[in-house]
């Protein structure tokens, strides 16, 4: 009997895994067959989701070429098909998919271009401003937490995909990731409608770690100073890095103190 | 004076035309049609065109991931995001296809056909009440292209979709492209689908391209719309003068003044129709 669950499963059957629709569910016309018709699902199902895939990893696919991207697409999708209503999670779980393949810049390229995409349609809200923290009385930043906004990433990778990102984007020439002497630390993040990248040098992503974590400000300048202990002057290095911060809409409210909001400051 | 309902002739919102929206609310095009799940984001850009044109234009939202046809429960995740998508921008419409797009919590992002039985239609006639009740508002519903049948069909699409309107209320949006697809892959009279479905209904004529492939006509959307669905746009536009029209491209997508040079000619075979 072709109840509509048992149609539903065996055409979902037949265009995930080309399984065998048994004869007699599908109308065999003197034109064109069941078989011809089915196909056409099957083959759609596999190009839109590939070509989804594609677009959200283009570094990725261009790296591996179409052939080996759609391989990549097929294996992915067999192991992980798609669970949620929108085609822009599609490829959550390919970085982790990747990760036990023969050839490690694959993964961190994918890392990086599911990182750019998470922050750029990451939730918008009011990032703190330099007027946010005017009020500060300067003995009052010590004990001030602050959080990032959504979106907001520290991707730590052994292969220069910034680099490697970037060139392509300025030439097109997709050239495979080099390997880095040390791993970096590149922040990601979204200001206004634009996503942006950067390494961080090494004092400063132990910093922003301090501050992921939920620490003080003075903790934070404890984990700047830890990390450079050759610098010379820790607290304007720590003032330098939180103006960067402000200015790149990176953090949101601080708390403890409370820190009184410019009524006026929206959008 | 449109002819066409209250919101006249309208074009989907795709980002490849975001910068030149950004840049001047284009003449010539009276409304946007948005692919809800697009903007079922938390944020950034496609939130802020989408606010941006809102000022500007009248919109409605087009989903294709309802899944109006399946057995797996209806989201209630899915429903609330569409429910705060529709307070935040208030659409004209809100519109899905008559199909399923996965089964057992696996989602296959295709519109996929459905058999057109009395079981069926009982079975969608009630999810329709059941979205309608949780957005308190009208579901258009769509034509889809089809390219296979299921055996053991009770009746026709065109019976399936004016039962389900009569049985629940629900408006629908006619594809003129997908009824030429679907009749030439089934070997239907497409004009004996237009006279079928219930004018009163009719809130919407969608119309695109699409490709011919080994024999089979494909709903491609990456073509302008050819000369036999203008044809039966006409006939279209002539059953439902109260029908909002929209023309689709979802692929090789051309800039705006081309697509609206093509809306244009829409606009002029509707005039027609209203003058013959």
């Amino acid at each position: 009997m072709n109840t509509l669950a048992d149609f539903q499963r065996a055409l979902a059957a037949h265009v995930r895994h080309g399984d065998t629709v048994a004869p007699g569910r599908i109308v065999d016309g003197p034109d064109l067959s069941a078989d011809a018709r089915l196909a056409i699902y099957r083959d759609a199902y596999r190009l839109r989701l590939t070509e989804a895939l594609g677009e959200d990893f283009p570094l990725l696919r261009a790296l591996l070429g179409a052939a080996a991207f759609e391989r990549l697409a097929r294996a992915y999708l067999a192991a992980c098909p798609s669970r949620s209503f929108t085609l822009r999670d599609l490829g959550r779980g390919l970085p982790g998919f990747l990760a036990g393949r023969r050839r490690p810049a694959l993964r961190a390229t994918a890392a990086f271009e599911w990182a750019l995409l998470t922050a750029f349609d990451a939730a918008d809200v009011d990032t703190l401003s330099a007027a946010d923290l005017a009020a500060v009385p300067p003995q009052g930043f010590a004990r001030l937490r602050f959080g990032l906004a959504p979106g907001v990433q520290v991707l730590r990778l052994g292969w220069n995909v910034p680099a490697a990102w970037s060139a392509w984007h300025a030439d097109g020439q997709a050239t495979p990731p080099a390997r880095l002497p040390a791993p970096i630390d590149c922040l990601l993040w979204r200001r206004e409608e634009r996503v942006y990248f950067r390494t961080l040098p090494a004092d400063e992503a132990a910093a922003l770690a301090a501050l992921r974590r939920g620490c003080s400000f003075a903790a934070i300048c404890g984990a700047l100073a830890r990390a450079a202990a050759d610098a010379e002057a820790p607290a304007a290095r720590a003032a330098q890095l939180l103006a960067t911060w402000l200015a790149e809409n990176l953090l949101t409210g601080a708390h403890e103190p409370a820190v009184a909001r410019r009524p006026d400051r929206h959008g | 004076m449109h002819l066409s309902g209250p919101i006249g002739f309208g074009l989907g919102l795709r980002k490849e035309h975001f910068a030149e929206l950004l840049a001047a609310p284009p003449s010539g095009v009276d409304w946007f049609e948005a692919i809800s799940e697009n903007f079922m984001v938390a944020g950034g850009k496609p939130l802020a065109v989408l606010e941006h044109v809102r000022r500007d234009f009248p919109l409605v939202l087009h989903g294709v991931s309802l899944s109006i046809g399946g057995i797996d429960p209806l989201s209630a995740d899915y429903l609330d995001r569409l429910q705060a998508l529709i307070e935040r921008i208030e659409p004209a419409w809100v519109s899905d296809h008559l199909c399923w797009t996965g089964v057992d919590g696996i989602n296959l992002h295709d519109l996929l056909p459905l058999p057109y039985t009395q079981e069926c239609l009982a079975h969608v006639a009630g999810r329709v009440r059941q979205v309608q009740d949780r957005l308190g508002r009208q579901l258009v519903l769509e034509n889809p292209s089809t390219y296979l049948t299921a055996a053991g069909n009770d009746m026709s699409e065109w019976e399936f979709l004016a039962a389900l309107a009569e049985e629940t209320d629900c408006l629908l949006l006619l594809d003129v492209n997908n009824v030429y697809v679907s009749a030439c892959n089934h070997g239907f009279d497409p004009l004996r689908y237009l006279a079928a479905i219930p004018p009163t209904r009719v809130v919407q004529l969608h119309i695109a391209g699409h490709r011919d492939v080994d024999g089979f006509k494909i709903d491609t959307h990456d073509a302008p719309v050819c000369e036999a669905v203008w044809a039966l746009y006409a006939q279209a536009a002539r059953r439902f003068p109260a029908a909002a029209t929209l023309l689709e491209r979802d692929d090789a997508i051309p800039p705006l003044a081309e697509l609206i040079a093509e809306l244009d000619r829409a606009r002029a075979i509707a005039a027609r129709q209203e003058a013959a």
